[in-house]
């Protein structure tokens, strides 16, 4: 090894000492695997304006900025927008191909909610975390969207 | 590095859940490493790298270059660093799960102490004074296990030829600073600065 290499390794070193991959990472990561879904159809996160340009959202340490997400599977789209209230967050969100109630899945649990005529609903005190959706597409298919942190 | 993460991950995809371990105690290490270079906080990097293994979990199925997994992972959660940095940062909760105060990266100061050599001491304190780029470099870089020069480009998306050039150019200012530190050091007393 030369100079560098030795240097890096002791880096290495140093950081597994002060500063490893804590363990309920670990944890939670392995736990992971036990949410899979083989039955059902992903819906992909495909545009978050906290991250896309052209976003509608005000950026810029505006905290008070609405966040836009889509979801989208072959049949189904839902768009939800994000607002912070009080340290939760609450989302008021628009889902067409796909019809009855939405459940929402967090770390600590899983909660539903109804959706109008209209495809519309809303779930409020969202801790913050990571978030899913579990719906159910109008041809019967059991769709749920990808895990997005709010 | 490590077991093929192609087998594994076919493995993981038919089932066996001792295959998703390996893939998760093999990558991460690095995973953390690329939350920490993107100066997430302990419970952004936390947040980073679960949602990585959740978005993996949803494209057992359908990662295209099962060889190139630990790219797609580098990837994936370099792409969630900068959602959360982008989103600003987050309201501070109250308590974290441990009750204390969470510790804004590096804290280098703080964590030195818990290193015994003091050269070990000054390499860490320098880290924390290093320019951004070097900072994140290294940090990943140290990862453990060590990463390939594929997997730091892909965390850090950089060219994979420059990561050679640039690493000897932050190791030599990392040894400056820690150098001059060391120099200016104050004989600390053996027992001294622990939390």
């Amino acid at each position: 090894m030369n100079d560098d290499e030795v240097l890096i390794a002791q880096l290495r070193r140093i950081g597994d000492q002060v500063d490893p991959p804590p363990q309920a990472v670990l944890e939670a990561a392995r736990a992971a695997f036990l949410m899979r879904r083989i039955d059902a159809e992903l819906a992909e996160l495909v545009l978050d304006s906290a991250v896309d340009a052209g976003s509608v959202a005000v950026r810029g340490g505006d905290t008070d900025a609405v966040r836009m997400l889509t979801f989208e599977s072959g049949a189904v789209s839902v768009e939800v927008q994000v607002t912070d209230v009080d340290g939760l967050r609450s989302l008021l969100g628009l889902v067409s191909g796909a019809s009855g109630p939405i459940e929402v899945e967090t770390a600590v649990g899983r909660r539903s909610v109804p959706v109008d005529s209209l495809g519309r609903f809303s779930i409020g005190q969202v801790p913050p975390g990571t978030v899913r959706l579990h719906l159910t597409a109008d041809d019967g298919t059991a769709v749920t969207t990808s895990w997005v942190g709010l | 590095m490590g077991e093929d993460p192609s087998a594994l991950l076919a493995a993981a995809a038919a089932g066996d859940s001792s295959a998703w371990n390996v893939l998760v105690d093999q990558y991460t290490g690095l995973l953390w490493s690329i939350a920490r270079g993107y100066r997430m906080s302990t419970a952004d990097a936390a947040d980073a790298v679960q949602t990585t293994w959740l978005r993996l979990v949803e494209h057992l199925d359908r990662i295209e270059d099962p060889s190139r997994l630990p790219g797609w992972l580098a990837t994936t959660v370099r792409r969630e660093c900068l959602r959360i940095l982008r989103r600003g940062k987050r309201e501070q909760p109250a308590f974290d799960d441990d009750g204390l105060p969470d510790v804004v990266d590096d804290a280098p100061g703080l964590d030195a102490a818990l290193l015994d050599s003091e050269r070990d001491a000054a390499l860490w304190r320098a880290m924390g004074q290093m320019p951004e780029r070097c900072r994140l470099l290294l940090r990943v870089l140290m990862a453990s296990p060590p990463p390939s020069y594929a997997e730091v480009a892909a965390a850090l998306d950089m060219p994979i030829g420059s990561i050679g050039p640039t690493r000897q150019r932050c190791l030599d200012r990392l040894r400056h600073i820690a150098d001059a530190d060391e120099t200016l050091a104050d004989p600390a007393g053996p027992e001294g600065g622990r939390r």
